[in-house]
């Protein structure tokens, strides 16, 4: 959970308030469980929701120095081009390339139908680009 | 490193590696059926040893210790049967 969320947040303080509100929605929702197939990827899509919230709530990411892994100098600018994405296109890159989930998993992680899923990761990983280059 | 694809999927592998935030790491699956209490699914969640397939998600201790303490602040405990028993004091007994 808290893999996940760093991937998409890019910090660790923002990854630990991800996992911890996920806990408590997963607590909170916890009757829904039982009828849930796969649980797993229903605690996934909690803590993509809440990585979300998250990163609504504070735009960019922490200081580098917060980092929960060691920074080089290719972290420091992977976080800083991400941090300029929208948090939707963060968290499907994300999904993509750090859970490496199919379309039809990450059209129902994110709520979007699976049709777009294909022109949205292109949208995501031009932007990336774009951002890299940038930087 | 220029690429932008192989600087990415560097730092998800970096990602996948980062430690546990801090403080005892301990194993983690959802275990839940409607009717547990709440309690009973945060410590489920922060306590149960059985694997989960394919992977084994991880937890910082210190969440689930938040977490607890946030139910037991919206959710005070009730006074203790002992109380019952302590003496009155003395404006009562008039």
């Amino acid at each position: 959970m808290f893999r996940l969320a760093l991937a998409i947040v890019g910090a660790a303080d923002l990854a630990e308030d991800a996992a911890q509100d996920a806990l408590v929605r997963a607590a909170r929702n916890r009757h829904k469980l039982g009828g849930v197939d796969d649980p797993h990827a229903w605690l996934r899509r909690v803590v993509v929701r809440c990585s979300l919230t998250v990163l609504g709530e504070r735009s960019r990411v922490a200081d580098v120095s917060e980092a929960a892994v060691a920074p080089c100098e290719t972290d420091v600018a992977v976080r800083d081009a991400l941090s300029r994405l929208k948090p939707r296109d963060r968290a499907l890159l994300a999904l993509v390339h750090f859970e490496g989930l199919g379309y039809a998993e990450i059209a129902d992680v994110l709520g979007i139908p699976i049709g777009t899923v294909g022109s949205r990761l292109h949208a995501a990983r031009e932007a990336f680009r774009k951002e890299w280059g940038d930087a | 490193m220029r690429d932008p694809d192989l600087a990415l999927a560097s730092w998800y592998e970096r990602c996948a590696r980062a430690p546990a935030p801090s403080g005892l790491e301990v194993p983690c699956r959802v275990d839940a059926r409607p009717g547990l209490s709440a309690i009973a699914v945060g410590l489920a969640l922060a306590f149960a040893t059985a694997a989960w397939t394919p992977a084994v998600d991880l937890v910082d201790a210190r969440t689930t210790a938040r977490y607890l303490a946030v139910r037991q602040w919206n959710e005070p405990a009730p006074l203790p049967p002992w109380s019952a028993i302590l003496p009155r004091r003395p404006e009562a007994r008039v």
